[in-house]
């Protein structure tokens, strides 16, 4: 006799999924994908979910997705018009006129989309419709990068994957325009499960700025699972914006993977707001010599929300540089996890790496863990890093109201000026702005719950 | 209230600080809230009376200034705000001779007949400039001594010990014409 663990049923629950889903996914996809969906729904059933006793996991319980049945997304029609999507949070901001590339449970829409103003050697489509038509521009790329070495999660987006997002940009070409790109989760009242997938592959000394932003209706449960994968070639540039405003009652795993050659740079931006539990891996492989990393963060929770931010930069080459900044505002009984971890290879000499994480809390309630991961093979590198944790400076607050300012807007002026090192940095002023309107209005609410 | 030591505010610039900070004492005040342009025109003025730089409005709030410079931001602050009771509290320490002039004059010129300025201080040099109507001496927490200007030029010259010694004999001499067991 054996009882079976909530992670084990919900691991076959997923497998059983696959199993029904398989013939069909299969049907149009070439035999590299079909080897490597396999490869990943075995890794899956081998390892299933993380659980508390993994190093990577310890303080990110999963069990509230174990313990939820999810549906596989459906094909059924779609629930989003036009309307809904002007009312997404962060959508147009940076790209009013397009180009744009809506997805609703994972597959594109192309009603909602706009795929005009790129230059015609670009290619921005469905993922989908390029593996029907042009298999082989992809494949040296996708799940090379992740699906396949990373936690259960990943595993199952690659064992899922239907359609996603594919950017190619060529050999020097510079997008002056952003392009965006939405994921909904279509807000079915039965929780499902969707695996979103991004492939963006910049070609040498090409450019690009890729905005992508997760949301699903309020109040709605379901797991948004998605996989993002960035190859920078030579001396290419790739800024990839990431904003994740999902349902509170949404739980959202993401994996962000970059490969970068030889002086290339890559600029990452990770926002989590929404989800109740958010974990979100994002890593660098700095291949080439003269390669650049920068990953910011910020994460603005409350209520019992949960956020992990899982980083690793991985300077495998020499004169390579990285700079990492996170911070986090906590408010209520929300949670939050940092861990980054820098790793310098052997030879990887003059690397120079500097990593920050601040949190600020603002309930007593709140809790942060913030943990610096160093390990370095190399003798001639610079590495710094430095955590912090604390409350409002009170000093500060006394100063501000002693001019007359009150509390509550003293409160939000030097909120504002904690993140404000994060949102320098974004340099699209139309798209700072709305990030802070968003988590103005948020504290705003976190105060009258607190005043209640 | 201006302060001995100025708080940095990093990130929060200077003229979005005053901007809320003057907007939030007009609304106490019933007055209307100036909006961008009335409150640029408004806070150059001040600039120019304190022969301070416009740089420093973009500026995040004392953030790596200098002291001088913190005790010129307060007076300037002062200047915007206009209230009613000032409190500077040791603005002359730190300050070397020009920039107590300037503080000294950005003083002056906001005296009037509705405002009332404390000014705290161990030295009577900032009183030169800055010619007080009353003068009172403080030791222990309690106003020990008061008078005009004279006082603080005879205190400079004879020193603190003088003057508690003096006010020691005084309340003795007090303590005994009320005692009843004095006879």
């Amino acid at each position: 006799m054996s009882t079976t663990s909530p992670a084990a049923a919900a691991r076959d629950g997923f497998l059983q999924s696959y199993r029904q889903l398989a013939g069909e996914l299969d049907r149009s996809a070439p035999l590299w994908l079909r080897r490597m969906r396999q490869q990943a729904i075995e890794s899956f059933e081998e390892t299933g979910f993380p659980s508390p006793r993994d190093e990577q996991w310890r303080q990110t319980n999963v069990e509230p997705i174990t313990t939820t049945r999810f549906e596989p997304a459906g094909d059924g029609p779609s629930e989003v018009g036009a309307a809904t999507i002007g009312s997404v949070p962060f959508v147009n901001l940076a790209a009013p006129d397009g180009p744009r590339l809506v997805f609703v449970e994972g597959r594109l829409v192309r009603e909602l989309s706009e795929l005009d103003g790129l230059p015609p050697e670009v290619v921005l489509g469905s993922l989908a419709q390029i593996l029907r038509d042009h298999p082989e521009t992809i494949e040296p790329h996708l799940t090379r990068q992740a699906g396949r070495s990373e936690h259960g999660f990943a595993a199952l987006n690659t064992a899922f994957l239907a359609d996603g997002a594919v950017i190619l940009v060529p050999e020097a070409v510079k997008l002056e325009r952003p392009i965006e790109i939405v994921h909904l989760a279509s807000g079915a009242d039965q929780p499902r499960a969707v695996h979103p997938r991004t492939l963006v592959v910049a070609g040498a000394e090409s450019e690009l700025t890729l905005i992508e932003i997760h949301a699903g209706a309020a109040d709605k449960t379901y797991l948004s699972n998605g996989v993002t994968e960035l190859v920078a070639g030579p001396a290419a540039r790739i800024d990839h914006v990431r904003i994740q405003s999902d349902s509170h009652r949404a739980y959202h795993i993401g994996v962000v993977r970059a490969h970068q050659q030889r002086d290339s740079t890559i600029r990452s931006f990770s926002f989590n707001f929404g989800a109740a539990l958010a974990r979100h891996d994002v890593s660098a492989e700095l291949a080439g010599e003269g390669a650049h990393a920068a990953l910011f963060g910020l994460y603005v929770i409350g209520e019992r929300q949960h956020v992990d931010s899982h980083t690793v930069l991985d300077h495998a080459a020499a004169h390579c540089t990285s700079h990492e900044l996170y911070r986090g505002v906590l408010a209520d009984r929300a949670r939050s996890v940092f861990n980054g971890r820098i790793v310098v290879r052997e030879g990887a000499q003059k690397t120079d790496a500097v990593q920050s994480n601040a949190n600020l809390l603002l309930s007593d309630r709140a809790l942060a863990h913030s943990r610096p991961q160093l390990e370095i093979y190399a003798d001639d590198v610079r590495c710094t890093h430095g955590a912090t944790i604390g409350q409002l400076d009170a000093d500060a607050m006394f100063y501000l109201r002693a001019r007359g300012i009150g509390t509550r807007q003293a409160r939000e002026m030097l909120i504002h000026a904690f993140v404000a090192a994060v949102l320098d940095e974004l340099g699209c002023e139309p798209l700072r702005e709305g990030i802070e309107a968003a988590f103005s209005g948020r504290l705003a609410d976190e105060d009258r719950t607190a005043d209640e | 209230m201006a302060f001995q030591y100025p708080v940095e505010v990093p990130g929060v610039g200077n003229l979005y600080f005053l901007k809320a900070a003057l907007n939030a004492v007009r609304k106490h005040r019933g007055e209307s809230e100036l909006d961008a342009m009335e409150f640029l025109k408004l806070v150059r003025e001040k600039l120019k009376i304190l022969h301070l730089d416009e740089s420093l409005l973009q500026r995040p709030v004392n953030a790596g200034f200098s002291g001088g410079e913190k005790k010129r931001n307060e007076i300037f602050q002062m200047a915007v705000l206009e209230p009613s009771l000032c409190v500077l509290d040791e603005t002359d320490s730190g300050l070397d001779i020009d920039a107590l002039q300037m503080v000294a004059e950005g003083v002056n010129a906001m005296r009037s007949p509705e405002r009332a300025i404390v000014i705290v201080t161990h030295y009577q040099r900032l009183l030169n400039h800055i010619v007080p109507d009353v003068v009172h001496v403080l030791a222990g927490g309690k106003i020990i001594r008061s008078g005009d200007r004279q006082l603080a030029v005879e205190l400079e010259k004879k020193g603190y010990r003088w003057i508690e010694e003096h006010a020691a004999d005084a309340a003795r001499d007090a303590a005994a014409d009320t005692s009843p067991a004095s006879a």
